[in-house]
């Protein structure tokens, strides 16, 4: 319990910095976000008044201040550029992104669960060979390679998906899903392939451990043990690296999203920085921050159920 | 053991297992025959690297995917070989009409499983029992053993039990499904001293109690030595010296054996004794020279024991010895052992505790 | 007498070697000789006999590549020549990838160690720091930089060192945590050596190691997030060609003129997959050696 405590002080007093780093990126910038919006030949006076409405001009601390207690009660300051609340932009782009980075994972880990398994089990055979080689690849290929790649391929050449595009499910639930293929697969690849690697190498340690002969020699056939007895042991680090893929999800989706024209949260910071809408791009960094910060207290609360020999602390 | 027309419950004869290693193939068990009764406890008594382990293995059939049985190997359990079943009778006979338990309790139960899980699983697979049921007979079981208040206990999970409550439970799980033959591999080994002999006495009641035939497989005479009916004594893959365990101590007629024994610590020697210790290194598995393995090691070693490896003999009826030159009365060594056993004193009661 | 054994000394496991398949020698050579043509043409493009990057001819805009020796891949949408301008873009890549590198190895390393060997309150101070950075997803992090500071090389390989510094850090912390403790070093402090001396000569032999053994990977990493950034137009900016910012511009052209985005794509995933092969095998070798040590 105690140590419960401390990391919960631990990532409060992290989110508190990040806030407090965004807040002051502003006094490192070259050019004021004032003549980036209004335009290099705005007056003095256009200027002072863009910050004093922005609030720009008042000091570090009190800008953090008024920052922090905006965000208690769910106002994450307006964009620069638009004056649209920060927190719109986010209702209406986080759904986008969210979809995306879960169904992601959850395809990535749709095939990296079977493979690990089997290429621990066949280990040194064809099997393993092929995911072995398949699963570096696709951890050494960078996203936006593995996008084109697949558009190219698919989409140009044998026209199946559309090259780009998001159609809201409400409109076209069959577009919808048409247009997240390609997005999805390529997301997902690389976290399966990562997922894959992992998983292996545990469940190879854990084949051999005596439990394993044991429930061999009571009989109890292959395929029971594979799923049921050797596989939840070997989770902890698929456990580890399924929250640190999330978590670089949902930060890493903006490639994707402008490769594939998808109004997602990448999309919306990187306008922001485009911009250099300062709020935007504070707003919604702080926002992923907190979004990692929780995923990765989710997975250590999830340590014990996975297994019960880890009890909170000793993580 | 009077003449019976029963066919006997276990028949393995010139059981040879191979493992494919990097330096080729290593004969970890040679040429190894045993016969087995209903009801009856075969101790099988080998130091590490004689192949004990691996010929409970093969008998169970998880030897391991790199090794291979020769084609003269016979292995016959109630009659039927146990190389060709039926794929339906392999899913139901290991685990049901054979069961094994392992040397260390700490690591052959499933850490993220409860008991309950562990203890009803393969009586579910393999009698078909309902979840209900298997859960009321798994209480049974753990108060067959002898674990207290078994309700609770169901629901723990294995590091919350002690080394000896993991081995009961073990236990509990081998006898489930009602096997006919308890194969145990050194049972007590990894266990407390006090514990070991509560386990040890557990089991031979568990077997009178059930009628079950049991191999206890160990690397200390003195486990088997009150217990067993017979002893089959293993060195470097190969059986050594094969009686009822009377004859064993009292007719000791193997170098190897006569070694064994003189390193039973007892508490009748001055505390101070040293024990007698076997010098020389195990003969290479891989690439086999046709003479006796325990050259390396053996007191007595004459011209013909280099010449050509010598065969299991029965050289006294229901006692068979792999040596050229068995041990008579007057020829038992005398080693570096200040108690040496006097011809005489072989037939004293104190050896056969 | 006959000593009792531990039940702690029967569960003794064997050391979980996860016994993969080996990369074929052959990959290894294929892709060390990549990256020295790389390298090589990297730093001798003045030299080339190349078309200088930024040279437009409207007339042969799109031309597709041909097998000749004059522009085998072909031009891009201005009619420049692509070979000129990957090459060139190569200098870039590989300046920010190795400098950045450099930079979080050198800061990470450093603060690794000073966290681990002095502990207490320095230690807490440097694991917030680290903790800060990491909760930041490294692409937000990068463009949260981008948007504050210019885009110039200096900044981006700050911005890219910084991204790769905790993880430097943490190894280098972890190793000193363990070597500190070792009776080497008491040994040398009891003989009344300098702490800088203790530092410097017992402890950053053997802490160095490990960090420096996936930097060749992190290479890799940084010279996608590199391409990244400029494939978003927030790297060096124009006139200087970078492999992002060619595939930005060839991804409208792909379906008539693919071989526009194909050639930085290719050369990107060559060159990251070069490298994460040398940088396997530089570690396997690194490791060995250490357990020898």
């Amino acid at each position: 319990m105690q140590s419960l405590v401390r990391r919960l002080v631990q990532t409060v007093v992290v989110v508190l910095i990040v806030s407090l780093l965004t807040v002051s990126m502003i006094r490192f910038m070259d050019q004021e976000p004032a003549y980036a919006i209004l335009g290099e030949h705005a007056t003095p006076d256009q200027v002072a008044r863009f910050n004093a409405e922005a609030g720009l001009d008042r000091p570090l601390l009190v800008q953090w201040g008024t920052w922090l207690q905006g965000w208690l009660q769910g106002d994450l300051g307006q964009s620069l550029r638009t004056r649209e609340p920060v927190s719109s932009i986010l209702m209406e782009r986080l759904p986008i992104t969210l979809e995306l980075a879960v169904l992601a994972l959850l395809v990535g880990l749709l095939f990296a669960i079977p493979l690990g398994i089997y290429s621990a089990y066949n280990a040194g055979g064809r099997l393993d060979r092929i995911v072995n080689g398949a699963s570096s690849i696709a951890v050494a290929v960078p996203g936006f390679v593995l996008a084109l790649v697949l558009v190219y391929f698919i989409s140009y050449q044998a026209d199946l998906l559309p090259v780009s595009g998001w159609v809201s499910f409400n409109d076209d639930p069959v577009g919808h899903v048409k247009s997240l293929v390609l997005p999805v697969i390529t997301l997902g690849a690389i976290e399966g392939a990562v997922a894959t690697r992992v998983l292996r190498s545990d469940m190879y340690a854990t084949l051999r451990e005596d439990y394993i002969l044991a429930a061999k020699a009571q009989g109890i056939p292959i395929h029971t043990i594979l799923w049921r007895h050797a596989l939840r042991p070997s989770s902890l680090s698929l456990l580890t690296i399924s929250g640190v893929s999330l978590g670089r999800l949902i930060g890493g989706t903006v490639i994707v999203e402008t490769i594939f024209s998808l109004p997602g949260l990448g999309q919306a910071l990187v306008q922001g920085v485009y911009a250099s809408d300062i709020v935007v791009v504070q707003g919604l960094t702080l926002f992923m921050v907190l979004c990692v910060v929780l995923i990765n207290f989710a997975v250590d609360a999830l340590y014990p159920v996975v297994d019960p020999r880890v009890s909170v602390k000793s993580h | 053991m009077s003449a019976d027309e029963r066919v006997p419950l276990l028949e393995v004869e010139h059981l040879t297992t191979r493992f494919a290693t990097d330096r080729g193939q290593l004969t970890a068990v040679d040429d190894v025959s045993l016969t087995l009764d209903r009801g009856e406890m075969l101790g099988i008594v080998g130091e590490s690297g004689s192949g004990k382990s691996v010929l409970a293995r093969t008998l169970m059939n998880i030897a391991g995917a790199n090794s291979s049985v020769t084609p003269q190997t016979r292995i016959r359990f109630e009659g039927r070989d146990l190389r060709n079943l039926s794929k339906e009778e392999t899913k139901h006979f290991w685990g049901k009409e054979i069961a094994m338990i392992f040397q260390n309790p700490m690591t052959s139960l499933n850490p993220v499983r409860q008991i309950s899980r562990q203890l009803t699983e393969p009586m579910r697979y393999h009698l078909g029992l309902s979840k209900r049921e298997a859960q009321d007979r798994a209480v049974e079981l753990l108060r067959l053993v002898g674990i207290s208040s078994p309700g609770h206990r169901m629901s723990q999970y294995p590091h919350q039990l002690s080394g000896g409550m993991r081995q009961r439970v073990m236990i509990a799980i081998a006898l489930s499904c009602e096997p006919k033959l308890l194969v145990a591999d050194e049972p007590t080994t990894a266990l407390d001293v006090t514990v070991q002999k509560q386990i040890l006495d557990l089991l031979a009641k568990l077997q009178d109690d059930l009628g079950m035939a049991m191999i206890l497989i160990t690397h200390d005479l003195g486990v088997v030595a009150g217990r067993a009916h017979r002893i089959a004594v293993m060195y470097a893959g190969q059986v050594m010296e094969e009686s009822t365990t009377k004859h064993l101590f009292e007719a000791t007629s193997h170098p190897y054996t006569e070694s064994l024994l003189k390193a039973i610590p007892r508490l009748s020697q001055p505390s101070h004794t040293r024990l007698a210790a076997s010098s020389g290194a195990l003969p290479d598995l891989v690439n086999v020279i046709d003479q006796c393995r325990f050259v390396g090691r053996c007191p007595l070693v004459e011209d013909i024991c280099t010449a050509t490896m010598p065969k299991m003999a029965s050289h006294r009826p229901g006692h068979s010895v792999r040596c050229y030159l068995p041990l008579t009365p007057a020829t038992v060594p005398s080693g570096t052992n200040e108690d040496v056993a006097e011809p005489e004193k072989l037939n004293q009661s104190d050896r056969s505790h | 007498m006959v000593t009792l054994l531990k039940v702690e000394d029967l569960d003794v496991k064997a050391p979980r070697r996860v016994a993969l398949p080996k990369m074929p020698k052959i990959a290894v050579w294929l892709a060390a000789f990549w990256l020295a043509t790389l390298l090589f043409v990297a730093v001798f493009a003045s030299w080339l006999p190349i078309a200088p990057f930024d040279q437009p001819n409207f007339d042969a805009a799109r031309q597709g590549p041909s097998f000749s020796l004059h522009e085998p891949l072909g031009r891009d949408g201005l009619g420049q020549s692509i070979l000129s301008r990957l090459i060139y873009g190569a200098q870039i890549s590989l300046a920010v990838g190795f400098l950045s590198v450099a930079f979080g190895l050198v800061f990470g390393v450093t603060l690794g160690i000073v966290a681990g060997y002095f502990g207490g309150w320095i230690d807490t101070v440097i694991g917030v720091f680290t903790d800060t950075l990491l909760s930041i997803p490294p692409l937000v992090l990068l463009l949260a930089l981008a948007v504050t500071l210019s885009p110039s090389l200096g900044n981006l390989v700050i911005s890219l060192g910084l991204l790769g510094l905790p993880t430097f850090l943490r190894i280098a912390r972890a190793n000193t945590l363990s070597i500190a403790k070792r009776e080497y070093v008491a040994a040398s402090a009891i003989l009344g050596a300098k702490r800088s001396r203790i530092l410097l000569r017992e402890i950053l032999p053997n802490v160095i190691t490990p960090p420096l053994a996936y930097s060749i990977e992190i290479v890799g990493v940084f010279i996608v997030a590199e391409a990244s950034l400029s494939f978003l137009g927030l790297g060096i900016p124009p006139p200087r060609p970078s492999w992002g910012g060619m595939i930005a511009e060839g991804m409208s052209d792909m379906g008539r003129s693919v071989h526009i985005v194909a050639g930085p794509v290719v050369v990107l995933f060559l060159t990251v997959l070069a490298l994460k092969i040398v940088g396997d095998r530089f570690r396997e070798r690194l490791d060995v050696r250490e357990r020898v040590l």
